[in-house]
């Protein structure tokens, strides 16, 4: 199942739709990743990993009510399907056991110091 | 929408790369990130936020859905490229053919657009018409643009359509004007007295001056940038004074923009109507002197308005009269003009041109594709494993359609960069040779852009279409067996393509052997009259025509000019007309003259019946005048000697013939010998009429010269050869001739490449037979013969098919000149004779080649 596997940036949006749970869309995922991890995106290297996702079935998207802050159109709120959970945690026990095995070698690298 | 609301360009430009529901998503995040930044950054800082992240985001997206499809399209796409590389040769052919013909086509659609394009700049052009007055003469209707100085003021009061109207006055017997500024003197072709209305009714800009009132006033002109350059450098213009003629002094009111060239009214210098100095032409209805336009108004009937012109004819032109009025759109001026009489506009071309160039152009485009279809069906064999591979592995039908479409689309792709290159190198020798100032403007960057769009989807889709659909229909068993052949439906098929564009190359030979030989005929065929080695001299001010009986003394005493002659115009210019009453015949503006006791004998012409004007008769003086022989039949004389004429003028003059002309050609071999009356008035010529010897025409001319400055210090001296004149009417056929020149070479060039494609693939299948054809004795020469009559059988054949067409559509051509070559059948013998022989040469290359490969390796080969 190579087309599974998520890259970063994918990992990271899809970390901050599950977190925004309902309010998940293009503004606030970039303010979410702004406040976790201190780093400015800009929304074309939120949109293309976006698209990806939904192309992988790893999002859904809906449509919501139009707003007048937004000009009148409406928001687009992305949900992480069941697939994208599954990939999700396949990928998060990927990362704990290459950490797990790394784990004494970091911590030399602190003791070291 | 409020003032925070992001610039509409940007969302413009999401909305244009992006599908609605996407489209809605980012436009509305970045609206409502860009609103917040509105209020806490200002404007600019959140328009520059909001612009880089609209390209930023479009440039991801766009490269980003291109290299989802390449990664689809990579396999397809590396293939095509082998083998391009692979067959370089074919490649080369098959792409560089292409683009010679995309290129060629897109000149001619540039050249065409630009045809089509006149007069759309005046912003009411659909509502601005000129009266043409046709009259039945003869039982046949002429046409002309000329129109009475009545007409206009009087369609404006009498009919509710017409919004207002303006009268031009630049009469096509006065071939230059002469301008002066402070007794330097210019040369002036584009003067024209023209009423105030006139930038009412057209669209030209003022830089200096206002429309409303710039030629309200007598003696008021307006002229352009280029002019106020010419006269007054970086002086400023307005308020000076120009003279004309020596005698009509007009102040600059006004400097207007320069003229666009897509227009058959361009004018250097208009000046007000009430100061036009020929006064004669003035209130009647009857010469037909000035061009009258209208602008109607926006609720017209086209209808309603044509039947009001018949009653208003009447009323103004008597009951009975034999003459109609009617209106033509100023923007069919340009291309369907071809009728009519006095044409003020010497650019003015025709609309067959326009569908002679465009069939063309399809022409060439067609051949160029027909090349790429069968170069691509001709290697089909050599690509038929790998579809067999294809097709074994799983590959639906569609997707081998999807490939070979594809593959086509690339070579078309490839050949329109080409193309673009070709024509960026070719676009001044081609304004040369067409006359036309085609540049890369912004429109036409976009039509080019248009154009080469369609021709890659068109060319793309025709040419790849045959060999898609044939290669895909292939039975895997059967190609992967080697035991497909080529059907012989294909090969047919083929050489049937080759031969239709060889029909289509004979067509074009035989037309360029015509147009050359007709512009031959009309060069060289006897005038009437000996037209070489006259000098003529355009007397284009009062005072120098005053002074022209004591210049022509001078002039004469020199033993190497034989004879000098002032006339209105001499014959190849235009000629005046004049409302003329003939004994027993009706009024009618008739081809007239002015000219001298010396016009004949200088000419050369010959008198028929009776005598020339002779300085014995004291009484010529006025009285006399000289018909052609197509007159004398016209007005319907058995004795024409004697008879007597009305001359229409400020007052009718009376007079009487004293002699018959033999018929001369003093227009172009359009139009037939008209009746042509001759009028004895010495001293007011426009024109001194020069014979000289033919030996020492250079010192003969630093003569004239010289003389000239003499006598007319500050004038410009200005003259031509008569014969040269003569050339000249023929100027747009020859310019025709010449692009139909370049193309025959083009289309024989193209089909040439397409023959040779064809050749080296059929022979490269012949290899094996010729080989074995060598060892059983066949001679090197016994085989090429045998290749080129296969050949040659087809191209003959398209030559016989090409004859009639041929036959037929240059004898339509043919019909527009009144006298004109026959088609004779040495013009068909010759082109077949150089197209088979090219054809031949072609073939031969691979041919030789072939015959003389070592059996040895031929057998070896496959």
């Amino acid at each position: 199942m190579q087309m599974k596997t998520l890259s970063r940036s994918e990992e990271m949006i899809l970390l901050s739709i599950l977190k925004l749970e309902e309010d998940a869309y293009g503004v606030s995922i970039r303010r979410q990743i702004l406040q976790d991890t201190g780093d400015k995106w800009s929304f074309a290297s939120i949109y293309t990993p976006l698209d990806k996702l939904s192309k992988k079935g790893f999002v859904k998207k809906t449509k919501g009510n139009p707003l007048p802050e937004r000009g009148g159109k409406s928001k687009f709120f992305y949900r992480v399907t069941p697939e994208g959970k599954k990939a999700l945690i396949e990928l998060y026990e990927k990362h704990q056991k290459v950490w797990s095995d790394i784990s004494h070698i970091e911590l030399e690298l602190k003791g070291g110091k | 929408m409020g003032k925070n609301a992001p610039p509409r360009l940007a969302n413009l430009f999401l909305r244009l790369f992006l599908g609605r529901e996407d489209f809605l998503e980012k436009s509305g995040d970045l609206e409502e990130v860009y609103r917040s930044l509105y209020e806490e950054y200002g404007r600019l800082r959140a328009r520059v936020w909001l612009w880089f992240q609209v390209l930023t985001t479009l440039a991801r997206l766009i490269v980003n859905s291109i290299c989802w499809r390449f990664e689809m399209m990579k396999n397809h796409l590396k293939l095509a490229f082998r083998n391009m590389q692979r067959h370089r040769g074919f490649s080369f052919i098959n792409i560089f053919g292409l683009s010679v013909g995309m290129a060629c086509c897109l000149m001619i659609f540039l050249f065409v657009r630009d045809e089509l394009d006149f007069e759309k700049f005046h912003k009411n052009s659909p509502r601005i018409y000129r009266t043409i007055v046709d009259e039945y003469v003869d039982g046949k209707w002429e046409h002309n643009v000329g129109s009475p100085d009545l007409l206009g003021p009087a369609l404006e009061k009498e009919l509710p359509e017409v919004l207002t109207s303006v009268r031009l006055f630049n009469p096509n017997w006065i071939d230059k004007w002469s301008v002066s500024f402070e007794k330097k003197y210019f040369y002036e072709d584009n003067l024209f007295f023209a009423d105030a209305t006139i930038f009412k009714v057209f669209t030209f800009h003022l830089l200096r001056g206002d429309p409303e009132t710039a030629l309200k006033d007598p003696n008021s002109i307006v002229i352009t940038e280029t002019m106020a350059q010419k006269y007054f450098g970086k002086d400023d213009p307005m308020g000076k004074v120009l003279c004309i003629d020596d005698a009509v002094e007009l102040k600059i009111t006004g400097v207007a923009k320069n003229v666009p060239k897509n227009t058959h009214f361009r004018f250097d210098l208009l000046a007000s109507f009430e100061s036009m100095p020929y006064q004669w032409a003035l209130n009647n209805w009857r010469t037909l002197q000035f061009y009258t336009y209208v602008l109607l108004n926006k609720e017209y009937d086209q209808n309603q308005l044509n039947e009001k012109l018949s009653p208003f004819l009447k009323k103004h032109f008597g009951q009975q009269t034999n003459t109609q009025l009617h209106l033509q759109p100023i923007e069919d001026i340009h291309l369907h003009s071809r009728y009519y009489n006095q044409d003020m506009a010497p650019n003015n071309s025709d609309i067959s041109y326009v569908y002679i160039f465009s069939t063309i152009a399809i022409f060439i485009l067609g051949i160029a594709c027909i090349n790429f279809m069968n170069l691509s069906t001709a290697r089909s064999a050599q690509r038929a494993r790998e579809i067999g591979v294809r097709k074994v592995i799983g590959a639906f039908r569609a997707q081998l359609i999807k490939q070979f479409l594809g593959e086509s689309f690339l070579f078309s792709f490839i050949a329109a960069i080409v193309s673009v290159f070709l024509i960026t190198v070719f676009l001044p020798t081609y304004n040369t040779l067409s006359g036309k100032h085609i540049t890369f403007n912004a429109q036409n960057m976009v039509f080019i852009g248009g154009f080469l769009a369609s021709v890659i989807l068109i060319a793309g889709l025709i040419s790849g279409s045959y060999p898609s659909l044939f290669f895909s229909s292939f039975q895997p068993a059967k190609i992967l067996k080697g035991s497909l052949t080529v059907g012989q439906k294909g090969v047919l098929f083929r050489r049937a393509l080759v031969m239709f564009q060889f029909m289509l190359s004979v067509c074009l030979i035989i037309g360029t052997i015509i147009v050359y030989r007709q512009i031959n005929y009309c060069l060289n065929k006897n005038l009437g009259f000996d037209e070489e080695h006259v000098v003529v001299i355009p007397l284009r001010c009062r005072s120098v025509q005053a002074k022209y009986e004591s210049y022509r003394n001078a002039l004469l005493q020199n033993p190497s000019l034989l004879n000098a002659a002032g006339s209105s115009t001499v014959p190849g210019r235009s000629v005046g007309e004049r409302g003329i009453l003939p004994e027993g015949n009706k009024w009618y503006p008739r081809n007239s003259m002015f000219v001298d006791f010396d016009f004949i004998p200088t000419f050369g012409m010959e008198i028929k019946e009776g005598r020339n004007f002779s300085r014995d008769f004291p009484t010529d003086v006025d009285d006399a005048y000289i018909v052609n022989e197509a007159a004398v039949k016209n007005f319907g004389w058995e004795d024409p000697i004697g008879k007597k004429i009305i001359w229409a003028g400020d007052k009718n003059k009376k007079g009487f013939i004293v002699g018959v002309v033999k018929d001369f050609h003093y227009k172009s071999f359009h139009q037939k010998i008209e009746p042509l009356v001759l009028h004895m008035t010495p001293g007011i010529g426009s024109y001194a009429s020069i014979r000289i010897k033919s030996e020492n025409i250079l010192n003969t001319m630093s003569f004239i010269k010289n003389k000239w400055q003499e006598f007319n210090p500050g004038h410009p001296f200005d003259y031509f050869f008569l014969d040269d004149q003569y050339d000249r009417l023929y100027r747009s056929e020859e310019k025709m001739g010449r692009v139909f020149r370049y193309f025959t070479f083009l289309a024989l060039f193209i089909s040439c490449l397409g023959l040779f494609g064809l050749s080296s693939y059929v022979l490269e299948k012949r290899t094996k037979e010729i080989g074995i054809r060598k060892i059983l004795g066949a001679s090197v020469s016994g085989i090429i013969v045998m290749v080129s009559k296969e050949f040659g059988k087809w191209i003959l054949l398209a030559n016989v098919i090409a004859w009639p067409i041929a036959y037929f559509s240059m004898n339509l051509w043919l019909e527009n000149f009144s006298y004109r070559i026959e088609i004779s059948i040495w013009m068909f013998l010759l082109s077949t004779l150089i197209v088979m022989v090219l054809s031949l040469l072609t073939v031969s290359y691979q041919s030789i080649k072939t015959a003389l490969a070592n059996p040895a390796n031929s057998l070896r080969y496959e």
